[in-house]
């Protein structure tokens, strides 16, 4: 009985939350329709569906966008920006809370600072020239690592406020040492926040598209983000192949985020929300 | 708990090695499987997107196929490549070779400066017209063309035909030939919104209301050395003018701010539209579009060119080689083998043009293209378009001039010249910040 | 108690590797990019840049077009803070109760901020094009008389990109509002029930007070983010029509472009003053009423 009732009460709200789907879903069927279509038929922009699903599409989109290897070149990239990020923003967020000082409080200003900072492309350049790093993988990183750092520095800070000092006192009466106790002790209790950071650090790791172009310096180290410009440009007509490229594009990050969405609210609920 | 979280980052740690050993493994795949073959070589180059042409990519792979020679090609968007051109060699971090339009490049990098002199390569006997690719009588760049063509209406014949339309020789003819096409529904002139469209008709318009190469030539070197203003030539503000009465009479669709250039070719091909004022190089992208349309190319008369001259687009797209590049010898090896027949055939295997080199089969031209060769081309009824003239302003004319050309017909605000009086401020600008003659005081 | 002892387990040293690279990879080019300002370095000339004082910066302030940027980027960021803000919540007090789909719900509301904003300009360009999605629909269910050129004028494209921003980010914000509604201890809501507080008092007694750290944390992301909105704006409208929808990012990246550098790094100067200050102001507003709360 209780269940019927609470069953009608939700229905408004269902249809509602349909509703707005509408607009999240429309655009995405688009695409991957539009990805199966030939041509003539992709360039109607419509939702129907195509009249023979033009996988080979995808064949061709992987060879000519050399896609391979930009999911190589994306995958290193961001795996090692990601777990450099949570190390070090994670490291430092977890000591910014605990000393809980002034100097540390500073610093905690300090990196959240960053959130006001843009990309300054020209200073960059030649910061990078001077330190003999331009057009490297390690360069690109290091950018992508400090890009992230007021966002996890200022979640890691957060999070840890909320778990329990005494944790860390009975891991030191029992003679833990500092590694220990940040690697065996804390690390595993900052699961929730650390798998939010890594969503988020994939997420836009994975799709940025201006750092990679300025600072890397040849096509064998393309990111699959770039490759979307083979299709998309000037004199191209060929919108079958810059759906198929968009589709090819964000199906990784996608699938990580699918696998991992469930941690985000968690991490969010301590590591944002109880400020 | 713990097992999750460690699995994850097991599996970012893979990725990285296998990214790492994929990586080193394809190196040594290549290596070894074929001994046979000549040792691996490669440069470095970087191309604009919208011109990694099918034949270029054919010539690429020949060189790959028979000589194992590699291009390591950055393709780079269009709307990023002079920045990051620029920057590059600026910053001396530039590719061995680099593609742009000769001779635009000239003007926006120095060459003696920053380019490799060619002039002593075999191929450059071969030119059919040396002058393009030269700076101050040595030759700086690669081409791969003699000439891009010339730019003029391009039309959709079964339009033209159903409404019984002839090719208008007058001004009246032509806006007779407008009207009755609006009258009957049909867009009659099309534009990109693309911002390098719009400024088609009015690279071409001042050179042909200048009248010749050496008036225009003249107009070119006073504006940059300040010598004289753009609105000081009443028949230069006559070509914008003449251009923003188009929309006023409604014979441009009214979605020129967004219809791309897909857009264009679509409402071309299918006839929606009648013309499309562009380029031979356009040309070729609508016949490539609709394979079976039937369209043409005719020179609009306007009120400002009493003469009937064309306007040309004598560059060609090309190489230069960097200056500071490590194996120069390599490099100038592959444009060599470039410049050989069946090589350099390639590049026109899907788009027939005019070969830069004499030995070259350039691919059977358009009747239509033909004839306004035989007409306007051999019987030197041809200025070059205002763009290779100012040169040294291309950086400038994306972010502003072009922008001006769409935005004066969107607000009606602005007539010629007050255009070009708002251009002449960022053209003193620019140029007094870099300190170019005749602007340091 | 043991403080001294107990510190030495936090070694400020593992503090130092985030601050070395945040500072060499986010802090050194702003200060190169905050003395550059004042010179004329040019990207033509970039060896020896000279000093020229405030000269940048008060061309900046006399140019029409970075006026018109500078409230472009007001507009957009206020703007799609408040949408972010508003469907965040409204889309999180519908999915924390147990409505059917929850879970596919959530999922689809954050997924356009996983994907790039390469990948949502260009979509939305086939879109809003005047051939595109929108128009056919509106022609194929008849209301013809509805289609438009959107991204043609003024209005209708700076509405196109803050709608198109807030699309991206409100699941973003969902989530965290999701996250504060959790954190709510149900018995406040029981003890309101009692003293038989309506369904609308609650919201503004209860769980808006509550929620205000979520507030905190979403406002200064949508603010800050806003305020440097740089790949949509470029994708979708390049600042067009004209220089219409030109922000202070665009703005500066199209001096960039020009070879302009010491006037674009004045540009992006004057944008991390704008940030910093604008996000000092609403921080110290929101702080001053998580106290109260």
């Amino acid at each position: 009985m209780e269940i019927m009732i609470k069953r009608k009460k939700n229905i408004i709200p269902f249809i509602i939350l349909l509703g707005i789907s509408m607009f999240y879903f429309i655009p995405i069927i688009m695409m991957i329709l539009g990805s199966l279509k030939d041509q003539t038929e992709a360039i109607m922009f419509n939702l129907n569906l195509p009249k023979n699903a033009q996988w080979k599409n995808y064949a061709e989109v992987i060879k000519r966008g050399k896609i391979l290897n930009g999911y190589k070149n994306s995958f290193i990239i961001t795996s090692i920006s990601t777990i450099l990020t949570i190390i070090v923003g994670g490291f430092a967020g977890i000591t910014i809370s605990r000393r809980n000082d002034k100097l540390s409080n500073g610093f905690y200003y300090y990196f959240i600072f960053g959130l006001t900072i843009t990309l300054q492309i020209a200073s960059m350049f030649s910061l990078l020239k001077s330190f003999n790093l331009y057009g490297s993988f390690i360069s690109v990183i290091l950018i992508f690592v400090a890009q992230r750092m007021p966002f996890t520095v200022m979640t890691f800070t957060s999070f840890v406020k909320g778990v329990p000092r005494s944790l860390d006192e009975a891991a030191i009466v029992d003679g833990c040492n500092v590694f220990q106790l940040y690697t065996q002790i804390l690390m595993p209790i900052l699961k929730p926040i650390i798998l939010t950071n890594t969503i988020v650090t994939i997420i836009s790791v994975w799709n940025n598209f201006n750092i990679s172009l300025f600072f890397l310096n040849s096509a064998k180290q393309w990111t699959v983000s770039l490759t979307i410009y083979n299709f998309y440009g000037m004199f191209s007509r060929d919108w079958h192949l810059v759906f198929t490229a968009l589709v090819l594009t964000i199906i990784p990050v996608v699938a990580v985020y699918l696998w991992l969405q469930k941690y985000i609210v968690s991490g969010m609920t301590a590591g944002a929300v109880k400020g | 708990m713990k097992s999750k979280l460690s699995k994850l980052i097991m599996l970012l740690m893979m990725t990285m090695i296998s990214g790492l050993v994929f990586a080193n493994g394809n190196k040594e795949a290549s290596t070894t499987t074929q001994p046979e073959k000549k040792k691996k070589r490669e440069i470095s180059a970087m191309l604009m997107q919208s011109r990694n042409f099918t034949g270029l990519q054919e010539m690429i792979a020949k060189l790959e196929a028979e000589e194992n020679i590699v291009i390591d090609m950055q393709v780079i968007p269009d709307d990023q490549y002079l920045n990051l051109l620029k920057i590059k060699v600026n910053s001396g971090v530039a590719p061995d070779l680099m593609d742009y339009n000769v001779p635009h490049i000239y003007g926006v990098l120095d060459p003696a400066k920053y380019f490799e002199d060619l002039s002593d390569q075999p191929w450059v006997k071969r030119l059919v017209n040396p002058s393009i690719s030269e700076y101050n009588g040595k030759t700086y760049s690669y081409t791969f063309l003699s000439t891009s063509g010339f730019q003029a209406m391009i039309y959709n014949k079964d339009v033209f035909k159903k409404f019984g339309l002839e090719v208008p020789k007058t001004v009246a003819e032509f806006e007779k030939v407008c009207e009755t096409l609006k009258n009957g529904g049909i867009t009659p002139i099309l534009l990109a919104s693309d911002i390098w469209v719009p400024q088609i008709w009015m690279t071409a318009g001042y050179s042909r209301a200048l009248g010749s190469a050496e008036a225009a030539k003249d107009f070119a070197d006073k504006i940059l050395t300040n010598k004289a203003k753009f609105t000081d030539y009443p028949q230069v503000v006559a070509a914008v003018d003449e251009y923003l009465s188009l929309f006023e009479k409604g014979w441009i669709n009214k979605d020129f701010v967004t219809l791309n250039i897909d857009g264009v070719y679509e409402a071309l091909g299918t006839g929606k539209g009648a013309m499309f004022f562009g380029s031979t190089g356009l040309a070729n992208s609508v016949e490539q579009a609709f394979p079976n349309g039937n369209f043409g190319m005719f020179n609009v008369p306007t009120s400002y060119d009493s003469k009937d001259i064309i306007s040309g687009t004598v560059f060609s797209t090309g190489f230069v080689v960097n200056k500071a590049s490590k194996d120069k010898e390599l490099v100038k090896e592959v444009l060599e083998i470039f410049s050989r027949p069946e090589y350099a055939k390639l590049y026109f295997n899907d788009r027939p043009g005019f070969p830069a080199l004499n030995d070259v089969d350039g691919g059977k031209l358009k009747d239509y293209a033909q004839n306004v060769y035989n007409d306007y081309v051999l019987k030197g009824k041809m200025v070059n378009e205002m763009n290779l003239f100012l040169n040294p302003l291309s950086s400038l004319n994306g972010s502003t001039l072009w922008v001006y050309y769409q935005e004066a017909p969107v607000t009606g605000e602005m007539n010629g010249y007050q255009l070009l009086e708002r251009f002449q401020k960022d053209v003193d600008k620019f140029m007094k910040e870099q300190k170019a003659p005749g602007w340091d005081k | 108690m043991l403080i001294r002892r107990e510190k030495m387990f936090y070694p400020a040293g593992l503090i130092v590797p985030a601050l070395v690279v945040f500072t060499l990879f986010t802090i050194v080019p702003v200060l190169m990019s905050l003395f550059y300002s004042f010179t004329d370095w040019n990207i033509m000339r970039m060896e020896n840049p000279e000093f020229r004082g405030l000269l940048n910066y008060q061309r900046l302030f006399s140019d029409p077009i970075f006026l018109r940027s500078l409230g472009n980027t007001l507009l957009f960021a206020f703007s799609t803070t408040f949408l972010k803000t508003v469907i965040g919540l409204m889309l999180a007090i519908i999915l924390i109760k147990k409505v059917p789909g929850n879970g596919i719900f959530r999922t689809l509301f954050y997924l356009p901020c996983v994907l790039s904003t390469t990948v949502v300009g260009v979509l939305y360009k086939a879109i809003l094009a005047s051939n595109g999605l929108l128009n056919n629909g509106l022609n194929s269910i008849g209301l013809s008389f509805l289609t438009f050129d959107w991204l043609s004028t003024y209005a209708t494209a700076i509405t196109s990109t803050i709608f198109i921003e807030s699309w991206m980010w409100a699941g973003f914000n969902m989530i965290i509002f999701i996250a504060g509604l959790q954190a709510i201890p149900s018995d406040y809501y029981e003890a309101a029930e009692m003293e038989g507080a309506g369904k609308v008092n609650t919201f503004f007694n209860i769980t808006i007070p509550l929620l205000v750290p979520a507030f905190t944390v979403v406002i200064t992301l949508c603010i800050t983010g806003g305020l440097r909105v740089f790949d949509l704006i470029y994708v979708l409208t390049n600042g067009g029509p004209g220089f219409d929808t030109q922000v202070m990012n665009t703005f500066a990246f199209r001096a960039f472009g020009q070879g302009l550098l010491g006037e674009s790094s004045a540009a992006s100067i004057v944008l991390a003053f704008v940030v910093v200050t604008i996000s000092f102001i609403l921080n110290n507003k929101l702080k001053s009423s998580e106290v109260e709360a």
